[in-house]
């Protein structure tokens, strides 16, 4: 039974909150990879949201100016990633190295001006995202574990049939997929192939900044870095669902779920480093990546060059 | 002068190549115009610059009698401008219904809607005679039944200006009639049309006028009754037809021989050379480029089964067939870039099936495959590098010496008529006919010693030592301009003469047929026959043959 | 002018604007946060030129990134995206410093070793993203920094409990013997044989590039793979080997500053040696030679930085800031292009079509 003692309710549980921001990359991605982006530059977009929502609820003490300003800055920031590789053809590669590089020395830069001190921010009555028991699960045992997430953990959740009508069902969404499918054709048919990969790229900077929220308002601050590798893990996440919502926040629950594998082994067995713990996401990425890239390669029948 | 489009004095230039020069085009309602030409005469670019694709630099145009200038297609189609492309841009993943409606989809409520789709899609197809089920995914069909949903793509915008580019080119003779019907029937229910043709019988059949271009300028404007093909021909190429006398040489024995060659789908891909991310393609090209990309390539075709043939000394082979029947895997399989299944590649007896493309290059077999840019040069390399991907192998110590090299290069470009504004520029600035050359040039030289300055030799002549045993060309002319096609046949004509075994694998039948000393047809990925060369077979016989007897699934 | 050189002074112009852009930023950001934004200024900008020391150290810090930024170079002119140099980077500062630090050897001979140690290190992590490429197709750009990342943490890992000296005030080795360390040219400046070896290294790889059958074979798969691999090339190996150099180059330079600079291991030691290397390769426009001035402009920036916040009450991380803004810029293509045209049209010369591509997405033909 030492099975269940540690894939537990509270397992559950931890992989449901752990989940939930992976989830929302893991969309954001599906967006843009969809638009025929590869977006590395999630990481950065996330830890920018993540800032921002710190200042915004900081500031006005509201959790809702928070979200909206982690949101709004995610946007602005994937705007900017927009414009230089739509409008100044720069690599797209490139182009998300610069947005992770800018954002963690910008945000480590403003958390110093702002608070004198080394990678962090916390602002004077700033709230934290409160958990909230949904009444009816709450007291249905087997599924209690659903219960008592933060607000923007159950939004997340919401959002992938969301992601999905719109990517599936909406006529923007046929749209955005045939422009990424290929561009050249998508502009012979007459659609506006840029304004569409701007709205998509827009939609997964909003996404990225939510992540951040969810990450920094749990938490009530800023720590530098506190992305972790999300921002990556997502994307992985995104390319491996095959860019659909579902498939996407699937893996992205897989990842959560062995994460909260790692994070209840570190509880139950003393002395496993936290490094260790660290690294495990990317392990893991690594190998759900691999595995993906051989099997489609192999599908293919056909290996690569 | 009250043509329902009417093009007055339009000019384009490309850099310092004038594509279209003061070109005058009148085309009414219920009436198809060819726009007829050698390749490169600009009869492409006019269809371009009508659709919205190439802004033009000089010159007016007038649409049902108001100023027309689009900027965009977009703006072309908002103005009832249409043009289905040789090739069309399609989406494979999507089924036909979307690929037809997209940009004017039907919306319920927020979301697509997919049956009303079908059914508009349905409607237009009912009303034009065209044939073709809307939820089948494009990426299973046939290289006619694309061509038929970009028809049905123009039609289901409402224009009522169409614009055919060289529509049956890639397709059967029978495939095609299909489509020039379609083409007269839109005539008949009241439309303009603009047919860019190269295949004279089908605008005499088809076209109620004809302007023919040649290097970008108007030759003749006129109803189609008052023109005889002959005469026709003549017009376009200036001075008599290209086909010169052969010289039949008597073929000698079996240097390249192909057996059972079994190859799967898809197993050619290439890697182009475009910028690009891993999994999604990148939308900026960087100086210099990051990652790698497939190229796109048509899927659920067949691939190999089965081809067997033999390619004799001083004897040129004609491969033909409906795009897409296995030409582009047997090109790359007798390259030594696609593995085939089973079978075997054999040159002057010896197999070859599993020799690697430098050591084929060595024993004299080269192949220069029809899609070039993906697979014979780096665009957006210097023409330096471009030129010695061969030459670089001769230095014994592994190093690469500028000067001895350029030197080698130069010699390279007089002996092939290569011309180049200079070693460091990129290839992309010179021409499709240079670019051609060059790369023919740098493969049938592959086996010399051009770097040490030996065997420097005419081709014209004793071809000299290490000369090829049997080349293989993929299209050679495509997109090529009359003179460089000219320059091409000769050389062509001239290895064969010296002993070569040449094997042509062509999309242009006219060409096939008029170069060939024997022609294999394939059909569904293998030999529906084996036919005599020029003269001795009509189109229409090919035509039947490239069917196959295998119905394309869909 | 040719063509050629109308590219060349575009190229040199944008690089300028670039420059006058992030610096300018970097000015405003001095000016609105100090209380002494003359003084800030001044030790900002001018600091690195004002004494030996200032001067030493902008040389010392360009000496690692000119060997990781050439290891970038490597990588991208194969057309491998090596987004795992930190980890690299990480990963030989480990092996080399671990082997200075337990072989038992004292002296001098044993330094060269060492870095070969780590740029063997270095290289196999790099080496096996680009094979993960070639056997799985799984994109190299992903996988390359999964693996820096986890190296990263094991980096920290092997530190804090198996290489650490109890009595350092923070997580450090204890110090590796003056014998096995690179000599101080000019003290107190940190300026080492380093900047030197960084200078040669360049020079090397431009002759391999340039000049040799490796190297075109190399660059030829990055322009098209698959015409490499139509001339017969073998590009899947290519490819491994240049991931390889890459990472070396990385391993390299990480021993080179923990022997040179830092004396022993420390947390965080890379201070993203890695990715401002992956910069600078960028700003040299892949160019080996242009890496060094590439990386003394980041130099200067870092060293002005510091300079700023010794003299005055700037923060360090200014550098930091100024150097994701040139980051951003020098990736916009379109600067260039658009530069080129205005050049080209005052020359009056026909456009040669121009060497930096446009995106291939723009041409509808």
């Amino acid at each position: 039974m030492s099975f269940v003692g540690v894939f537990d309710l509270q397992y559950l549980h931890d992989v449901v909150r752990l989940s939930a921001p992976i989830v929302v990359v893991a969309l954001a991605g599906a967006l843009t990879q969809r638009a025929g982006l590869m977006n590395i530059g999630l990481e950065g977009l996330l830890l920018f949201g993540a800032f921002a929502a710190v200042l915004g609820a900081g500031l006005t003490g509201s959790l809702a100016i928070g979200t909206l300003a982690a949101a709004l800055a995610g946007a602005l920031l994937a705007l900017a990633f927009g414009w230089f590789t739509l409008r100044l053809r720069a690599n797209v590669f490139i182009v998300g190295l610069a947005t992770n590089a800018f954002s963690a020395a910008a945000t480590a830069y403003a958390a110093w001006l702002l608070s004198g001190q080394e990678g962090q921010l916390r602002l004077e009555g700033m709230p934290t995202l409160p958990r909230l028991e949904l009444p009816l699960l709450a007291r249905f045992e087997p599924l209690s574990f659903l219960s008592g997430h933060t607000a923007l953990d159950y939004l997340a959740w919401l959002l992938v049939p969301v992601v999905a009508y719109v990517l599936f069902r909406s006529r923007f969404g046929l749209r955005l997929r045939a422009t990424g499918e290929d561009p050249a054709a998508a502009r012979a048919a007459g659609l506006r192939v840029d304004a569409l990969r701007y709205a998509a790229i827009a939609a997964s900077g909003l996404l990225a900044g939510l992540a951040g929220a969810q990450l920094s308002l749990s938490l009530g601050g800023f720590v530098q870095d506190m992305s972790g590798g999300r921002g990556w893990v997502g994307l992985v996440a995104a390319i491996v669902g095959g860019a659909t919502a579902w498939g996407s926040a699937g893996v992205a629950l897989l990842f959560g779920a062995a994460q909260g594998a790692a994070n209840s082994l570190q509880l139950s067995a003393r002395g496993v480093a936290p490094q260790l713990l660290l690294a495990f996401p990317y392990v893991l990425t690594l190998v759900a990546l691999v595995g993906y890239s051989a099997v489609r390669s192999r599908r293919r029948g056909a290996s690569e060059e | 002068m009250s043509g329902y489009l009417e093009c007055h004095k339009l000019s384009k230039a490309y850099g310092s190549t004038r594509a279209l020069s003061d070109v005058d085009l009148s085309v009414g309602r219920g009436r198809v115009h060819a726009v007829v030409g050698e390749n490169g005469a600009g009869k492409s670019t006019l269809g371009k610059v009508i659709a919205g694709l190439v802004p033009f630099d000089g010159g007016s145009m007038t649409l049902a009698g108001r100023p027309y200038r689009p900027a965009s297609p977009r703006q072309a189609v908002a103005a009832g401008v249409g043009m289905v492309h040789q090739q069309p841009m399609l989406f494979p993943s999507l089924s036909v219904a979307e690929n037809v409606v997209l940009g004017r989809e039907p919306v319920r409520g927020l979301g697509f809607d997919r049956s009303r789709a079908t059914a508009e899609v349905e409607a237009v197809a009912a009303r034009y005679g065209v044939r073709i089920d809307p939820r089948a995914k494009v990426a299973d069909l046939s290289p006619g039944e694309r061509q038929r949903v970009a028809i049905l793509q123009v039609l289901h915008s409402g224009a009522r200006l169409l614009i055919f580019d060289e529509p049956t080119a890639a397709l059967a003779p029978q495939e095609a009639s299909e489509v020039l019907h379609v083409v007269r029937r839109l005539a008949a229910e009241g439309h303009a049309v603009v047919l860019v043709a190269h295949k004279l019988d089908e605008v005499m059949a088809a076209a109620d006028e004809i302007t023919a271009l040649r290097d970008g300028r108007n030759v003749f404007s006129g109803p189609a009754s008052t023109l005889t093909e002959p005469e026709l021909v003549k017009l376009l190429v200036g001075d008599g037809p290209t086909g010169d006398g052969q010289a039949f040489g008597s073929p000698g024995p079996v240097m390249l021989e192909v057996a059972g060659l079994h190859a799967s789908n898809g197993s050619g891909r290439a890697v182009a050379p475009a910028a690009g991310s891993n999994a999604a393609p990148s939308v900026g090209r960087p100086a210099f480029r990051l990652g790698w990309r497939r190229a796109p390539r048509p899927t659920g075709r067949p691939a190999m089964r089965g081809v067997s043939f033999a390619v004799r000394a001083g004897e040129i082979l004609g491969v033909v067939g409906v795009e897409g029947s296995g030409q582009e895997e047997l090109e790359l399989v007798l390259a030594g870039l696609v593995r085939p299944d089973a079978g075997t590649v054999r040159l002057a007896g010896e197999d070859v099936t599993m020799a690697d493309p430098r050591e084929r290059r060595l024993r004299g077999l080269v192949v220069v495959p029809s899609d070039r840019r993906a697979w014979a040069c780096a665009p957006e390399a210097s023409v330096f590098d471009n030129s010695v991907s061969q030459l670089q192998y001769e230095d014994p110590l592994g190093l690469m010496r500028p000067a001895a090299l350029a030197g080698a290069v130069k010699r390279m470009f007089t002996e092939f008529d290569v011309r180049s504004p200079g070693l460091a520029v990129p290839l992309a600035a010179l021409s499709g006919g240079n670019i051609q050359k060059l790369v023919l040039g740098r493969e049938l030289t592959a086996g010399w010693r051009l770097a040490r300055g030996e065997a420097i030799g005419d081709v014209a002549g004793a071809v000299p030592g290490g000369a090829p045993v049997a080349i293989v060309l993929g299209s050679p002319t495509r997109g090529i301009d009359v003179r460089g096609m000219r320059y091409l046949h000769a050389l062509i004509r001239r290895h064969r003469d010296a002993g070569c075994a040449v094997l042509l694998v062509s999309t242009d039948l006219d060409e096939a047929l008029a170069l060939s000393d024997r022609i294999v047809v394939l059909a569904g990925g293998a030999v529906a026959a084996t036919l005599p060369g020029a003269g001795a077979t009509t189109k229409e016989e090919l035509g039947r043959y490239m069917l196959g007897p295998v119905s394309t699934p869909s | 002018m040719s063509p050629t050189a109308l590219n060349r002074v575009a190229d040199a112009m944008g690089l300028v604007a670039t420059l006058v852009v992030s610096l300018g930023v970097g000015t405003l950001l001095v000016v609105a946060t100090s209380a002494e934004p003359g003084a800030a200024l001044r030790a900002f900008f001018a600091g690195p030129f004002t004494n030996a020391f200032f001067f030493g150290n902008m040389l010392q810090a360009a000496a690692p990134l000119i060997i990781t930024g050439l290891g970038a170079v490597l990588a991208f002119r194969a057309g491998a995206v090596n987004l795992g140099v930190e980890g690299q980077v990480y990963a030989g500062g480990l092996a080399g410093g671990a082997a200075l630090l337990l072989a038992g050897v004292h002296s001098g001979w044993f330094l060269p070793v060492a870095v070969l140690v780590g740029a063997l290190a270095g290289g196999a992590l790099a080496a096996l993203a680009g094979w993960l490429r070639v056997r799985f197709g799984a994109s190299e750009a992903i996988t390359s920094f999964l693996i820096g990342a986890t190296v990263i943490q094991l980096f920290d890992l092997a530190l804090r409990r198996y290489l650490v000296d109890p009595a350092a005030a923070f997580p450090a080795t204890r110090a590796i013997e003056p014998a096995l360390r690179l000599a101080r040219l000019a003290p107190p400046s940190n300026l080492n044989l380093g900047f030197f070896v960084g200078v040669a290294l360049a020079a090397l790889v431009f002759l391999l590039l340039f000049r040799t059958r490796f190297g075109y074979g190399l660059r030829l798969t990055g322009s098209n793979p698959s015409f490499a691999r139509y001339s017969g090339l073998r590009t899947r190996r290519l490819v491994v080997w240049a991931m390889l150099l890459s990472g070396a180059f990385a391993g390299a330079a990480a021993v080179l500053e923990v022997a040179g600079v830092h004396g022993r291991l420390i947390t965080g030691f890379s201070n993203d040696l890695g990715w401002n290397g992956i910069t600078v390769a960028l700003i040299a426009r892949l160019h080996p030679l242009g890496v060094i001035p590439a990386a003394l402009l980041y130099g200067y920036l870092q060293v002005g930085a510091s300079s700023a916040s010794l003299l005055s009450d700037v923060s360090p991380r200014v550098a930091t800031v100024v150097q994701s803004m040139i980051f951003y810029l020098i990736t916009a293509q379109a600067l260039y292009v658009w530069l080129r045209r205005r050049l080209v049209a005052r020359a009056g010369t026909p456009p040669a079509r121009s060497a930096v591509p446009t995106s291939g997405t723009e041409s509808g033909a």
